[in-house]
Protein backbone atom coordinates (compact mmCIF):
# COMPACT_ATOMS: atom_id res chain seq x y z
CA UNK A 1 0.00 0.00 0.00
CA UNK A 2 2.89 2.80 0.36
CA UNK A 3 4.11 1.61 -3.02
CA UNK A 4 0.74 2.80 -4.58
CA UNK A 5 0.65 5.76 -2.08
CA UNK A 6 3.88 6.81 -3.30
CA UNK A 7 2.64 6.54 -6.87
CA UNK A 8 -0.41 8.64 -6.80
CA UNK A 9 1.72 11.16 -4.71
CA UNK A 10 4.21 11.50 -7.02
CA UNK A 11 1.44 11.84 -10.11
CA UNK A 12 -0.16 14.88 -7.57
CA UNK A 13 2.44 16.32 -7.16
CA UNK A 14 4.53 15.87 -10.90
CA UNK A 15 1.65 17.29 -12.71
CA UNK A 16 3.16 21.17 -11.16
CA UNK A 17 6.75 20.68 -11.23
CA UNK A 18 7.45 19.18 -14.33
CA UNK A 19 6.04 21.72 -16.31
CA UNK A 20 7.78 24.13 -13.80
CA UNK A 21 11.36 23.18 -14.06
CA UNK A 22 10.45 22.59 -18.31
CA UNK A 23 9.69 26.08 -18.57
CA UNK A 24 13.08 27.18 -16.01
CA UNK A 25 15.38 25.31 -18.21
CA UNK A 26 13.55 26.67 -21.24
CA UNK A 27 14.29 30.13 -19.95
CA UNK A 28 17.60 29.15 -18.76
CA UNK A 29 18.45 28.14 -22.84
CA UNK A 30 16.72 31.37 -23.85
CA UNK A 31 18.90 33.36 -22.25
CA UNK A 32 22.22 31.59 -22.96
CA UNK A 33 20.92 31.86 -26.78
CA UNK A 34 20.40 35.43 -26.61
CA UNK A 35 23.96 35.72 -24.77
CA UNK A 36 25.50 33.86 -27.78
CA UNK A 37 24.00 36.23 -30.16
CA UNK A 38 24.71 39.48 -28.53
CA UNK A 39 25.97 41.66 -31.03
CA UNK A 40 27.40 44.86 -29.31
CA UNK A 41 27.84 43.24 -25.99
CA UNK A 42 29.21 46.57 -24.34
CA UNK A 43 26.92 49.38 -25.88
CA UNK A 44 25.46 51.64 -24.03
CA UNK A 45 22.14 52.96 -25.97
CA UNK A 46 19.23 50.79 -24.99
CA UNK A 47 18.24 48.07 -27.89
CA UNK A 48 15.46 46.47 -28.49
CA UNK A 49 17.47 43.43 -27.84
CA UNK A 50 18.84 44.75 -24.66
CA UNK A 51 15.53 45.03 -23.57
CA UNK A 52 14.74 41.59 -24.50
CA UNK A 53 17.35 40.05 -22.77
CA UNK A 54 16.70 41.80 -19.44
CA UNK A 55 13.22 40.93 -19.77
CA UNK A 56 14.23 37.31 -20.20
CA UNK A 57 16.92 37.55 -17.38
CA UNK A 58 14.12 38.74 -15.35
CA UNK A 59 11.53 36.02 -15.95
CA UNK A 60 14.10 33.60 -15.30
CA UNK A 61 15.05 34.88 -11.80
CA UNK A 62 11.24 35.09 -10.86
CA UNK A 63 11.26 31.36 -12.34
CA UNK A 64 13.73 30.64 -10.12
CA UNK A 65 12.61 31.75 -6.82
CA UNK A 66 9.27 30.44 -7.56
CA UNK A 67 10.58 26.90 -7.83
CA UNK A 68 11.76 27.51 -4.40
CA UNK A 69 8.72 28.98 -3.54
CA UNK A 70 6.42 26.11 -4.74
CA UNK A 71 8.79 23.34 -3.80
CA UNK A 72 7.54 24.80 -0.35
CA UNK A 73 3.99 25.22 -0.74
CA UNK A 74 3.06 21.73 -2.16
CA UNK A 75 4.98 20.04 -0.05
CA UNK A 76 2.45 22.07 2.85
CA UNK A 77 -0.77 21.96 1.10
CA UNK A 78 -0.61 18.55 0.00
CA UNK A 79 -0.22 17.60 3.42
CA UNK A 80 -3.26 20.17 4.73
CA UNK A 81 -4.97 19.78 2.07
CA UNK A 82 -4.62 16.00 0.62
CA UNK A 83 -4.78 14.55 4.63
CA UNK A 84 -6.55 17.05 7.04
CA UNK A 85 -8.88 19.12 3.68
CA UNK A 86 -11.48 17.87 2.26
CA UNK A 87 -9.78 15.15 0.31
CA UNK A 88 -9.05 13.84 3.91
CA UNK A 89 -12.50 11.93 3.85
CA UNK A 90 -10.89 9.54 0.80
CA UNK A 91 -7.32 9.41 2.08
CA UNK A 92 -8.52 8.77 5.53
CA UNK A 93 -11.13 5.90 4.74
CA UNK A 94 -8.48 4.36 2.68
CA UNK A 95 -7.43 1.09 4.23
CA UNK A 96 -4.10 2.01 5.08
CA UNK A 97 -1.90 2.79 8.08
CA UNK A 98 -1.81 6.69 9.10
CA UNK A 99 2.24 5.99 9.35
CA UNK A 100 2.13 5.32 5.32
CA UNK A 101 0.42 8.70 5.12
CA UNK A 102 2.90 10.59 6.60
CA UNK A 103 6.13 8.54 5.20
CA UNK A 104 4.66 9.21 1.35
CA UNK A 105 4.30 12.83 1.93
CA UNK A 106 7.30 12.76 3.53
CA UNK A 107 9.53 10.82 0.73
CA UNK A 108 8.03 12.38 -2.03
CA UNK A 109 8.70 16.36 -0.37
CA UNK A 110 12.35 15.03 -0.37
CA UNK A 111 12.26 14.21 -3.60
CA UNK A 112 11.07 17.61 -5.21
CA UNK A 113 13.35 19.35 -2.78
CA UNK A 114 16.58 17.33 -4.44
CA UNK A 115 14.82 17.83 -8.24
CA UNK A 116 14.27 21.52 -7.38
CA UNK A 117 17.81 22.11 -6.54
CA UNK A 118 18.92 20.07 -9.66
CA UNK A 119 16.81 21.97 -11.85
CA UNK A 120 17.67 25.02 -10.28
CA UNK A 121 21.57 24.39 -10.73
CA UNK A 122 21.31 22.90 -14.76
CA UNK A 123 19.74 25.96 -15.10
CA UNK A 124 22.47 28.29 -14.06
CA UNK A 125 25.33 25.81 -15.83
CA UNK A 126 22.89 26.53 -19.05
CA UNK A 127 23.34 30.21 -18.46
CA UNK A 128 26.84 29.78 -17.58
CA UNK A 129 27.65 28.25 -20.51
CA UNK A 130 30.43 26.48 -18.95
CA UNK A 131 31.66 23.15 -20.56
CA UNK A 132 31.39 19.77 -18.86
CA UNK A 133 34.96 19.32 -18.10
CA UNK A 134 35.70 22.96 -16.92
CA UNK A 135 32.27 21.69 -14.81
CA UNK A 136 33.65 18.53 -13.77
CA UNK A 137 37.20 20.58 -12.59
CA UNK A 138 35.59 22.78 -10.62
CA UNK A 139 33.31 20.05 -9.07
CA UNK A 140 36.82 17.59 -8.13
CA UNK A 141 38.43 21.21 -6.73
CA UNK A 142 35.27 22.41 -4.39
CA UNK A 143 35.52 18.59 -3.00
CA UNK A 144 38.61 18.51 -2.24
CA UNK A 145 38.76 21.47 -0.46
CA UNK A 146 35.67 20.46 1.77
CA UNK A 147 37.67 16.98 2.56
CA UNK A 148 40.64 19.20 3.14
CA UNK A 149 38.44 20.84 5.66
CA UNK A 150 36.32 17.66 6.66
CA UNK A 151 38.01 14.62 5.79
CA UNK A 152 36.76 11.99 3.95
CA UNK A 153 34.87 10.34 6.33
CA UNK A 154 33.21 14.20 6.93
CA UNK A 155 32.73 14.14 3.11
CA UNK A 156 30.04 10.73 3.92
CA UNK A 157 28.88 12.36 6.38
CA UNK A 158 28.05 15.75 4.98
CA UNK A 159 25.01 14.33 2.65
CA UNK A 160 23.40 12.45 5.33
CA UNK A 161 23.40 15.25 7.57
CA UNK A 162 21.62 17.45 4.96
CA UNK A 163 19.27 13.98 4.42
CA UNK A 164 18.46 14.46 8.02
CA UNK A 165 18.42 18.02 8.69
CA UNK A 166 15.83 18.29 5.34
CA UNK A 167 13.50 15.47 7.15
CA UNK A 168 13.64 17.35 10.22
CA UNK A 169 12.81 20.32 8.25
CA UNK A 170 9.63 18.84 6.90
CA UNK A 171 8.22 16.73 9.54
CA UNK A 172 8.53 19.36 12.12
CA UNK A 173 6.00 21.64 9.65
CA UNK A 174 3.78 18.23 9.65
CA UNK A 175 3.68 18.09 13.29
CA UNK A 176 3.01 21.78 13.64
CA UNK A 177 0.08 21.50 11.05
CA UNK A 178 -1.12 17.91 12.78
CA UNK A 179 -0.72 20.07 16.08
CA UNK A 180 -2.59 22.88 14.48
CA UNK A 181 -5.49 20.59 14.34
CA UNK A 182 -6.26 19.75 17.31
CA UNK A 183 -7.81 23.28 17.69
CA UNK A 184 -11.51 23.68 17.27
CA UNK A 185 -11.31 26.67 15.28
CA UNK A 186 -8.70 28.90 13.29
CA UNK A 187 -6.23 25.38 12.19
CA UNK A 188 -4.32 27.30 10.13
CA UNK A 189 -3.21 29.87 12.21
CA UNK A 190 -2.85 27.51 14.97
CA UNK A 191 -0.53 25.75 12.72
CA UNK A 192 1.36 28.49 11.88
CA UNK A 193 1.77 29.50 15.79
CA UNK A 194 2.46 25.92 16.48
CA UNK A 195 5.90 26.18 13.82
CA UNK A 196 6.81 28.85 16.10
CA UNK A 197 6.15 26.68 19.06
CA UNK A 198 7.69 23.64 17.99
CA UNK A 199 11.10 26.04 16.10
CA UNK A 200 11.43 27.14 19.73
CA UNK A 201 11.67 23.88 21.50
CA UNK A 202 13.79 22.80 18.46
CA UNK A 203 16.43 25.12 19.58
CA UNK A 204 15.86 25.14 23.29
CA UNK A 205 16.69 21.31 22.87
CA UNK A 206 19.71 21.75 20.70
CA UNK A 207 20.96 24.26 23.20
CA UNK A 208 20.85 21.91 25.99
CA UNK A 209 22.65 19.17 23.70
CA UNK A 210 25.31 20.97 23.21
CA UNK A 211 25.15 22.50 26.42
CA UNK A 212 25.75 18.85 27.54
CA UNK A 213 28.63 18.35 25.13
CA UNK A 214 29.96 21.54 25.51
CA UNK A 215 33.95 20.78 25.66
CA UNK A 216 33.82 19.31 22.08
CA UNK A 217 31.64 22.31 20.87
CA UNK A 218 33.23 25.01 22.57
CA UNK A 219 36.60 24.03 21.61
CA UNK A 220 35.48 23.64 18.23
CA UNK A 221 34.10 27.26 18.35
CA UNK A 222 36.70 29.38 20.26
CA UNK A 223 39.66 27.98 18.19
CA UNK A 224 38.58 27.90 14.59
CA UNK A 225 41.73 27.60 13.74
CA UNK A 226 42.79 24.57 14.95
CA UNK A 227 39.84 22.61 13.95
CA UNK A 228 40.63 18.85 12.95
CA UNK A 229 38.66 17.19 9.82
CA UNK A 230 38.23 14.94 13.08
CA UNK A 231 36.47 17.08 15.65
CA UNK A 232 34.23 18.22 12.76
CA UNK A 233 33.19 15.10 12.39
CA UNK A 234 32.30 14.40 15.35
CA UNK A 235 30.41 17.37 15.89
CA UNK A 236 28.68 16.61 12.42
CA UNK A 237 27.81 13.03 13.70
CA UNK A 238 26.48 14.57 16.94
CA UNK A 239 24.24 17.27 15.03
CA UNK A 240 23.07 13.92 12.89
CA UNK A 241 22.20 12.13 15.78
CA UNK A 242 20.31 15.04 17.70
CA UNK A 243 18.23 15.90 14.60
CA UNK A 244 17.07 11.79 13.83
CA UNK A 245 15.94 11.86 17.54
CA UNK A 246 13.68 15.33 16.50
CA UNK A 247 12.51 14.33 13.29
CA UNK A 248 11.53 10.60 15.02
CA UNK A 249 10.22 12.27 17.79
CA UNK A 250 8.29 14.34 15.83
CA UNK A 251 6.74 11.73 13.59
CA UNK A 252 5.67 9.84 16.07
CA UNK A 253 4.07 12.90 17.60
CA UNK A 254 2.63 13.42 13.87
CA UNK A 255 1.45 9.91 13.80
CA UNK A 256 -0.35 9.29 17.36
CA UNK A 257 -2.30 12.51 16.34
CA UNK A 258 -3.54 11.81 13.50
CA UNK A 259 -4.42 8.29 14.14
CA UNK A 260 -5.59 8.43 17.33
CA UNK A 261 -6.85 12.47 17.73
CA UNK A 262 -8.09 12.47 14.03
CA UNK A 263 -11.10 15.38 13.72
CA UNK A 264 -12.16 16.07 10.50
CA UNK A 265 -14.76 18.40 10.67
CA UNK B 1 -28.54 -11.67 14.10
CA UNK B 2 -25.08 -11.04 13.84
CA UNK B 3 -24.40 -7.20 14.63
CA UNK B 4 -22.49 -5.24 11.91
CA UNK B 5 -22.03 -1.94 14.04
CA UNK B 6 -22.82 -1.57 17.89
CA UNK B 7 -22.23 1.91 20.06
CA UNK B 8 -21.49 1.92 23.22
CA UNK B 9 -21.69 4.76 25.27
CA UNK B 10 -20.92 6.83 22.21
CA UNK B 11 -20.00 10.34 22.85
CA UNK B 12 -19.28 13.06 20.92
CA UNK B 13 -18.11 17.13 21.80
CA UNK B 14 -16.68 20.13 20.05
CA UNK B 15 -15.34 21.58 22.30
CA UNK B 16 -17.90 22.19 24.83
CA UNK B 17 -20.49 21.63 22.31
CA UNK B 18 -22.02 17.73 22.71
CA UNK B 19 -23.02 16.62 19.92
CA UNK B 20 -23.82 12.86 20.00
CA UNK B 21 -24.93 12.41 23.70
CA UNK B 22 -24.32 8.74 25.12
CA UNK B 23 -25.62 6.64 21.78
CA UNK B 24 -25.88 2.74 22.82
CA UNK B 25 -26.77 1.04 19.43
CA UNK B 26 -26.75 -2.39 17.09
CA UNK B 27 -27.04 -2.23 13.94
CA UNK B 28 -28.02 -5.57 12.62
CA UNK B 29 -26.23 -7.01 9.33
CA UNK B 30 -28.73 -6.88 6.06
CA UNK B 31 -31.21 -4.53 6.39
CA UNK B 32 -31.57 -1.32 5.30
CA UNK B 33 -31.46 1.69 7.56
CA UNK B 34 -32.99 5.10 7.76
CA UNK B 35 -30.54 7.39 9.76
CA UNK B 36 -32.66 10.07 10.50
CA UNK B 37 -33.16 13.69 11.75
CA UNK B 38 -33.17 17.49 11.64
CA UNK B 39 -30.44 19.43 11.00
CA UNK B 40 -27.56 19.64 13.72
CA UNK B 41 -28.92 16.26 15.15
CA UNK B 42 -25.72 14.48 14.50
CA UNK B 43 -26.32 12.54 11.58
CA UNK B 44 -23.07 13.17 9.53
CA UNK B 45 -20.89 13.32 12.82
CA UNK B 46 -22.16 9.98 13.80
CA UNK B 47 -21.54 8.47 10.45
CA UNK B 48 -17.86 10.20 10.24
CA UNK B 49 -17.09 8.42 13.67
CA UNK B 50 -18.19 5.07 12.38
CA UNK B 51 -15.46 5.90 9.34
CA UNK B 52 -12.63 6.77 11.62
CA UNK B 53 -12.69 10.26 10.19
CA UNK B 54 -13.81 11.69 13.92
CA UNK B 55 -12.52 10.29 17.33
CA UNK B 56 -14.83 9.33 19.87
CA UNK B 57 -14.93 11.80 23.03
CA UNK B 58 -15.72 8.85 24.96
CA UNK B 59 -17.69 5.72 24.45
CA UNK B 60 -16.67 2.73 21.91
CA UNK B 61 -17.40 1.43 18.73
CA UNK B 62 -17.06 -1.62 16.99
CA UNK B 63 -17.60 -2.29 13.38
CA UNK B 64 -17.36 -5.96 12.61
CA UNK B 65 -16.00 -6.06 15.91
CA UNK B 66 -13.54 -4.16 15.22
CA UNK B 67 -12.92 -0.14 16.11
CA UNK B 68 -12.83 1.60 13.40
CA UNK B 69 -8.89 1.68 11.24
CA UNK B 70 -7.38 -0.16 8.63
CA UNK B 71 -9.70 -3.76 9.21
CA UNK B 72 -13.13 -1.84 9.24
CA UNK B 73 -12.19 0.66 6.38
CA UNK B 74 -11.66 -2.15 3.42
CA UNK B 75 -15.25 -3.29 4.43
CA UNK B 76 -17.08 0.13 5.15
CA UNK B 77 -17.88 2.05 1.76
CA UNK B 78 -18.91 5.49 2.48
CA UNK B 79 -20.29 8.11 0.56
CA UNK B 80 -19.32 12.00 2.40
CA UNK B 81 -21.82 14.62 2.11
CA UNK B 82 -19.40 16.73 0.34
CA UNK B 83 -17.03 16.42 -2.60
CA UNK B 84 -14.15 14.56 -1.41
CA UNK B 85 -12.68 13.89 -5.15
CA UNK B 86 -9.79 15.83 -6.19
CA UNK B 87 -10.58 17.92 -9.49
CA UNK B 88 -7.84 16.98 -11.59
CA UNK B 89 -7.82 13.41 -12.15
CA UNK B 90 -10.11 11.77 -15.06
CA UNK B 91 -12.70 9.51 -14.16
CA UNK B 92 -11.09 6.71 -15.35
CA UNK B 93 -7.81 7.58 -13.12
CA UNK B 94 -10.31 7.35 -10.30
CA UNK B 95 -11.16 4.29 -11.14
CA UNK B 96 -7.86 2.88 -10.99
CA UNK B 97 -6.88 4.44 -7.70
CA UNK B 98 -10.26 3.04 -6.05
CA UNK B 99 -9.23 -0.41 -7.76
CA UNK B 100 -5.57 0.01 -6.09
CA UNK B 101 -6.85 0.54 -2.63
CA UNK B 102 -9.90 -1.73 -2.47
CA UNK B 103 -9.82 -5.34 -2.91
CA UNK B 104 -13.49 -5.32 -3.49
CA UNK B 105 -14.31 -2.49 -6.08
CA UNK B 106 -15.90 -3.41 -9.32
CA UNK B 107 -14.93 -1.35 -11.73
CA UNK B 108 -16.39 -3.27 -14.90
CA UNK B 109 -20.14 -2.34 -12.16
CA UNK B 110 -18.36 1.41 -12.20
CA UNK B 111 -18.17 1.80 -15.95
CA UNK B 112 -21.06 -0.10 -16.68
CA UNK B 113 -23.21 2.36 -14.30
CA UNK B 114 -21.19 5.73 -16.09
CA UNK B 115 -22.19 4.32 -19.21
CA UNK B 116 -26.40 3.95 -18.07
CA UNK B 117 -25.87 7.69 -16.38
CA UNK B 118 -23.79 9.03 -19.68
CA UNK B 119 -20.69 9.82 -17.61
CA UNK B 120 -17.58 9.67 -19.94
CA UNK B 121 -14.63 8.00 -18.21
CA UNK B 122 -12.34 10.14 -19.80
CA UNK B 123 -13.93 13.55 -18.41
CA UNK B 124 -11.90 15.05 -15.61
CA UNK B 125 -14.03 16.02 -12.37
CA UNK B 126 -13.33 19.84 -13.40
CA UNK B 127 -15.52 19.83 -16.12
CA UNK B 128 -18.45 18.26 -14.18
CA UNK B 129 -21.72 19.86 -12.59
CA UNK B 130 -21.88 19.44 -8.63
CA UNK B 131 -24.62 17.30 -9.46
CA UNK B 132 -22.77 14.81 -11.97
CA UNK B 133 -19.48 15.01 -9.31
CA UNK B 134 -22.34 13.14 -6.56
CA UNK B 135 -23.19 11.22 -8.96
CA UNK B 136 -19.81 9.70 -9.93
CA UNK B 137 -19.22 9.34 -5.93
CA UNK B 138 -22.30 7.44 -5.61
CA UNK B 139 -21.27 5.28 -8.47
CA UNK B 140 -17.75 4.49 -7.04
CA UNK B 141 -19.32 3.85 -3.83
CA UNK B 142 -21.87 1.65 -5.05
CA UNK B 143 -19.39 -0.31 -6.93
CA UNK B 144 -17.77 -1.82 -3.71
CA UNK B 145 -18.66 -5.03 -2.52
CA UNK B 146 -18.61 -4.07 0.81
CA UNK B 147 -20.48 -4.95 4.24
CA UNK B 148 -21.62 -1.99 5.64
CA UNK B 149 -22.09 1.31 2.86
CA UNK B 150 -22.45 4.36 4.77
CA UNK B 151 -24.48 6.83 2.83
CA UNK B 152 -24.46 10.50 4.34
CA UNK B 153 -26.97 12.63 2.59
CA UNK B 154 -26.84 10.97 -1.14
CA UNK B 155 -29.75 12.37 -2.38
CA UNK B 156 -29.52 16.03 -1.33
CA UNK B 157 -28.43 17.36 -4.00
CA UNK B 158 -29.68 16.01 -6.82
CA UNK B 159 -33.22 16.41 -9.45
CA UNK B 160 -35.39 14.33 -8.59
CA UNK B 161 -35.77 11.93 -11.81
CA UNK B 162 -31.55 11.37 -10.69
CA UNK B 163 -32.75 10.57 -6.91
CA UNK B 164 -35.12 7.80 -8.29
CA UNK B 165 -31.82 6.31 -10.30
CA UNK B 166 -29.74 6.52 -7.13
CA UNK B 167 -32.30 4.63 -5.24
CA UNK B 168 -32.68 2.35 -7.74
CA UNK B 169 -28.94 1.69 -8.23
CA UNK B 170 -28.45 1.63 -4.28
CA UNK B 171 -30.69 -1.06 -3.93
CA UNK B 172 -29.33 -3.02 -7.28
CA UNK B 173 -25.88 -2.94 -5.97
CA UNK B 174 -25.63 -4.46 -2.94
CA UNK B 175 -25.81 -7.68 -1.53
CA UNK B 176 -28.33 -9.22 0.86
CA UNK B 177 -25.86 -9.85 3.61
CA UNK B 178 -24.66 -6.09 3.71
CA UNK B 179 -26.28 -3.25 5.50
CA UNK B 180 -26.91 0.09 4.35
CA UNK B 181 -27.34 3.32 6.67
CA UNK B 182 -28.60 6.53 4.72
CA UNK B 183 -28.78 9.56 6.50
CA UNK B 184 -31.50 12.23 5.18
CA UNK B 185 -33.57 14.16 5.98
CA UNK B 186 -36.28 13.95 2.26
CA UNK B 187 -37.71 11.15 4.20
CA UNK B 188 -40.82 10.40 1.49
CA UNK B 189 -38.06 9.93 -0.84
CA UNK B 190 -36.33 6.77 0.82
CA UNK B 191 -39.35 5.56 3.22
CA UNK B 192 -40.36 2.80 1.07
CA UNK B 193 -36.94 0.85 0.80
CA UNK B 194 -36.22 1.50 4.73
CA UNK B 195 -36.10 -1.75 6.78
CA UNK B 196 -35.27 -0.12 10.02
CA UNK B 197 -35.13 3.59 11.04
CA UNK B 198 -33.28 5.20 14.31
CA UNK B 199 -34.46 8.84 14.69
CA UNK B 200 -31.82 11.32 15.85
CA UNK B 201 -32.79 14.40 18.08
CA UNK B 202 -30.16 16.80 19.31
CA UNK B 203 -27.27 14.10 19.58
CA UNK B 204 -29.65 11.22 21.28
CA UNK B 205 -31.52 8.81 20.32
CA UNK B 206 -35.23 9.25 20.38
CA UNK B 207 -36.03 6.15 18.28
CA UNK B 208 -34.64 3.00 16.71
CA UNK B 209 -37.23 0.72 15.41
CA UNK B 210 -38.21 -1.88 12.69
CA UNK B 211 -40.03 -0.06 10.25
CA UNK B 212 -42.69 -2.61 10.27
CA UNK B 213 -42.90 -2.42 13.93
CA UNK B 214 -43.21 1.56 13.72
CA UNK B 215 -46.01 1.71 11.49
CA UNK B 216 -48.00 -1.02 13.89
CA UNK B 217 -47.83 1.16 16.68
CA UNK B 218 -48.01 4.21 15.42
CA UNK B 219 -50.35 3.36 12.18
CA UNK B 220 -48.15 5.98 10.65
CA UNK B 221 -45.97 6.33 8.34
CA UNK B 222 -42.04 6.92 8.83
CA UNK B 223 -42.69 10.58 6.97
CA UNK B 224 -45.77 11.44 9.40
CA UNK B 225 -44.15 10.25 12.44
CA UNK B 226 -40.79 12.24 11.60
CA UNK B 227 -43.13 15.44 11.16
CA UNK B 228 -44.76 14.95 14.48
CA UNK B 229 -41.55 13.95 16.35
CA UNK B 230 -39.86 16.85 15.16
CA UNK B 231 -42.32 19.64 14.79
CA UNK B 232 -40.77 22.76 15.44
Amino acid sequence: MLGKLIKYETKATARVFLPLYSVLLLFALINRIIDLFRTIPDSNKMSFGKILSGFILAVYIVLIIGTAIMTIVIMIQRFYKNLLGDEGYLMFTLPVETWKHIVSKLLIAILWIVLSILAALCSVIIISGISMSELMDDFVNIIEIIKGQIGTVGLYLAPFYIFVMTVLVIITIYAAIALGHLFPKHKLVTSFAMYAVIYFVNQLISVLYIMVFRNMFFKALFTPALISPHTVQIIISALIVLEALLAVGYFVLTNIILSKKLNLE
Amino acid sequence: MSKIVECKNLCKSYGSKKVLDNINLDIPSGKIVGLLGPNGSGKTTFIKLLNGLLTPTSGKILIDNNTPGVETKKIVSYLPERNYLNDWMKVSDLIKFFKDFYDNFNADKAYDMLGKLGINPKDSLKTMSKGTKEKVQLIFVMSREAKLYLLDEPIGGVDPAARDYIIDTILRNYNEDATIIISTHLIADIEQILDEVIFLKEGQIVMAKSVDELREESGKSVDSLFREVFKC
